[in-house]
């Protein structure tokens, strides 16, 4: 199910060689090209996926200045599988189950056995 | 054409069929106690009395509804089902139907290209959108829960035009019965009626279109169940059973129709139900006490449609309706499995049977049920008092009797006579119905269905040799069942099987190892004493004795074929195999068998479509349950170590209801891909 290689093919050579203990800056080949295939399942638009990337990247060095690199990836791995979950859920919305109508069954208590057929009474 | 009987026609019927079976069982009961009282009847003899009239009576009101029916049958002038002449009228919108598959650790791709087969007959039918499909699972084990999904996700994929929903209750809450309650409390609302199907169910798109088109018309119908039609299996017993339903089974039901009318009885699967009548009086009560016969309901069917009736609708059942079809076991070992259960279902019933608030014909369905199974210990142990009877006699001559045929003097030939008449009639009764039914299919010219009239009876009498066979091993099972319910053993509903393996000479000896010891026991034991009974009991022990060879054989899928391909035990579905089945069929033969593997878990941790498509199904469907802290860590730690392979398998299925644990584990494998 991961993404076909080519579709990331640019980056893919770009980050060749490197991995998650390799990597000293946030916005590396290694972390675009981890965006670029996740959500390449869930969105076929390559520019939309680079600028989803360049969000993602940005938005963690916002919000985690100054903290490890790898806290950082950490950070945009979890915010690209929030992103993947939203497009993941519109392309199925209409396949959700029906909104909920609540009805309780109404209950029914076990009857009594009948006085007149009980044979042990 | 619906057939209805009005309540006067129903009433007319069981008079008939209660006065028959009384004056059946009446004279039956008579002339065994003169074929008893040449030498007057010993205490033993006094004892069998109760339990001949008993098992007698069952035969004799079996017997009597069948004539009816085959009256009935002749008159109205169709065998088997006649084929929909269905116009163009479109259903009312306001009739929405869901369709419902309850299913609880079955094969996925089986499951799911049943509903796909559907879906295709009821766009035929052109009034699909009238149509919402519910796969409701129940299922437990993990990797088939996650096949469910897939198979989910390929199914809406290719049918984009038809609503299926699927949804994963967490807790497995009142089996089925409570599978269904839930989606009633969920989304019954939406629905003016249900079409309750099983895993193994198909049904035609005309079928179910013309089951809502009955309902519409008939506002006071709460169920109505079409008969399912076992097909498709290929093994001699299973062959067995399709014949025997294909070509007595309407008699069967005409019959049942002649007394219950619209006081009929539900099987659980392949009917339609009214949503707001369910709702509203079809709640299962905890029946007091301990299981197996105290607690929750197990055999949910029977007794929703006495509630149903209770409330004040009625429950038909179709006698014109086909396009309704099921598989059955295909051994004799998982018949018995399937049997145990229901056994267990059925006599929790007893305790209903004397329930205040239900109506006598419910009454009669629960004492059916009951006596289906109960039956046979009753046989056995009127054989065990006949035997011991004999010996009393040998032992005391004519001393300790008493007469109860006051100075009535019955010579010793006259009682032989007697006991002969009586075993003649009574087999008889049992063998009858099966002989109108093969006649009234021959005189309504349906024969060529059946491969043609020589073919149509010389299966009959291979179906009857083989049930003669096959009765001592079925008394002695339901009879284990009986006692081993009464002494509280509990029941495990698993899951049913629905592959043909087939069965092992090394399987058939342990598991009728006994049952030919006891074969030959009684034989060598009837050999020594009195040689002048083994004909007597010669149907019971030749069954006991080659138990072992009957079992292997009637696994035997080679042996059915061959069975098929010289024309025997041929049905209508093979004759003329119907579009729907044929359709899935071809269906199952397109797709990669998707066997549950090991590795689906694993899949979906590390795969980004399967994880977000698990995730999405249990948010939209509200299933989410957390785990807690520590287990979650627990999850983690292992997952970290060794992979999913690593995580205990009794956490995984608490794993794939949590959702932050699952993210957490599909995080972890991203950033290790």
């Amino acid at each position: 199910m991961n993404p076909p290689l080519n579709e990331a093919e640019g980056t893919m050579d770009a980050a060749h060689g490197q991995n998650l203990s390799t990597v000293e800056t946030l916005d590396s080949p290694f972390v675009r090209t981890l965006v670029d295939r996740y959500l390449s399942v869930f969105e076929t638009n390559e520019e939309a996926r680079a600028q989803w990337a360049s969000g993602l990247i940005f938005e963690a060095g916002d919000r985690l200045a100054g903290q490890s690199v790898d806290r950082q990836i950490r950070f945009v791995t979890q915010r690209c599988i929030e992103v993947a979950e939203d497009l993941h859920q519109s392309g199925l919305s209409q396949r959700a189950v029906p909104r909920e109508k609540r009805r309780t069954m109404s209950p029914t208590a076990c009857p009594p056995v009948s006085r007149f057929l009980n044979p042990f009474k | 054409m619906i057939r209805g009987f009005s309540t006067r026609v129903t009433a007319r019927n069981r008079f008939c069929i209660a006065v028959s079976t009384a004056i059946l069982t009446a004279v039956a009961v008579s002339a065994y106690v003169l074929a008893l009282s040449p030498q007057g009847l010993n205490p033993i003899e006094l004892l069998s009395l109760p339990l001949f009239g008993l098992l007698f009576g069952w035969v004799a009101f079996s017997f009597s509804t069948s004539t009816l029916g085959f009256v009935e049958l002749l008159q109205d002038g169709s065998v088997s089902s006649p084929p929909l002449a269905l116009d163009d009228q479109i259903l009312d919108p306001d009739a929405r139907t869901a369709i419902l598959m309850p299913i609880y650790n079955e094969d996925a791709e089986r499951v799911f290209q049943g509903i796909r087969a559907m879906i295709h007959s009821l766009r035929d039918t052109k009034q699909l959108s009238q149509f919402d499909f519910y796969i409701l699972s129940d299922s437990t084990d993990v990797e088939v829960w996650l096949s469910e999904e897939i198979a989910w996700k390929a199914l809406i994929e290719s049918e984009s035009d038809v609503r299926v929903f699927y949804r994963h209750r967490p807790e497995n809450k009142a089996r089925k019965a409570g599978n269904i309650a839930e989606f009633c409390e969920r989304w019954g609302a939406d629905y003016a009626y249900m079409i309750i199907l099983d895993a193994d169910s198909l049904m035609s798109g005309k079928t179910m279109v013309e089951m809502v088109r009955r309902m519409e018309a008939h506002p006071k119908w709460g169920i109505y169940q079409v008969p399912p039609v076992p097909i498709g299996r290929l093994s001699v017993f299973a062959r067995m059973q399709q014949f025997a339903a294909a070509a007595y089974g309407s008699l069967a039901v005409r019959a049942f129709d002649t007394w219950a009318g619209e006081e009929g009885n539900y099987w659980g699967h392949n009917a339609i139900l009214r949503v707001e009548a369910f709702l509203s009086h079809c709640d299962l009560p905890v029946l007091p006490g301990k299981a197996p016969l105290g607690g929750e309901i197990l055999s949910h069917d029977f007794v929703e449609a006495a509630l149903m009736l209770r409330g004040g609708y009625q429950v038909r059942l179709a006698t014109d309706l086909g396009g309704s079809f099921e598989e059955c076991p295909t051994t004799i070992q998982d018949y018995a499995i399937r049997d145990q259960r229901w056994c267990q279902g059925n006599l929790q019933h007893s305790r209903l049977l004397i329930s205040e608030g239900f109506r006598p014909a419910s009454r009669m369905h629960f004492a059916s049920g009951v006596f289906a199974y109960a039956a046979s210990p009753v046989w056995l142990a009127w054989t065990a008092l006949c035997i011991l009877a004999m010996l009393w006699h040998r032992t005391f001559e004519s001393g300790l009797t008493i007469s109860l045929t006051g100075k009535t003097e019955v010579s010793p030939q006259t009682s032989s006579s007697l006991s002969i008449a009586l075993f003649i009639v009574a087999m008889s009764f049992l063998l009858l119905p099966k002989l109108m039914s093969l006649s009234a299919i021959s005189l309504q010219g349906k024969a060529s269905e059946f491969g043609g009239g020589l073919r149509l009876w010389a299966s009959g009498l291979v179906e009857m040799a083989l049930s003669v066979l096959l009765s001592p091993l079925m008394a002695f099972y339901h009879s284990r069942f009986v006692i081993t319910t009464i002494l509280g053993r509990r029941v495990k509903w698993n899951a049913q099987e629905r592959n043909e393996n087939g069965v092992t000479w090394w399987f058939a000896s342990r598991q009728f190892g006994l049952m030919t010891l006891a074969g030959f026991a009684a034989t060598a034991s009837m050999l020594t004493l009195e040689p002048s009974w083994l004909p007597w009991f010669l149907p019971i022990v030749t069954g006991l004795v080659l138990s072992i060879p009957v079992g292997v054989l009637m696994g035997s899928k080679r042996v059915g074929l061959l069975l098929r391909h010289v024309g025997l035990l041929l049905v209508p579905a093979e004759t003329k195999p119907p579009k729907v089945w044929q359709t899935h069929q071809e269906f199952c033969g397109k797709v990669k068998v998707c066997e549950p593997t090991p590795s689906l878990l694993n899949r979906f941790i590390r795969e980004p479509e399967l994880f977000h498509l698990h995730q999405f199904i249990l948010k939209t469907t509200d299933s989410i349950v957390e785990m807690s802290v520590h287990d979650g860590k627990a999850i983690e730690a292992a997952y970290g170590l060794g992979g999913a392979e690593n995580i205990p398998a009794k956490m995984r299925r608490s794993l794939l209801l949590d959702a932050s644990v699952m993210r957490a584990l599909h995080t972890e494998a991203v950033l290790a891909s």
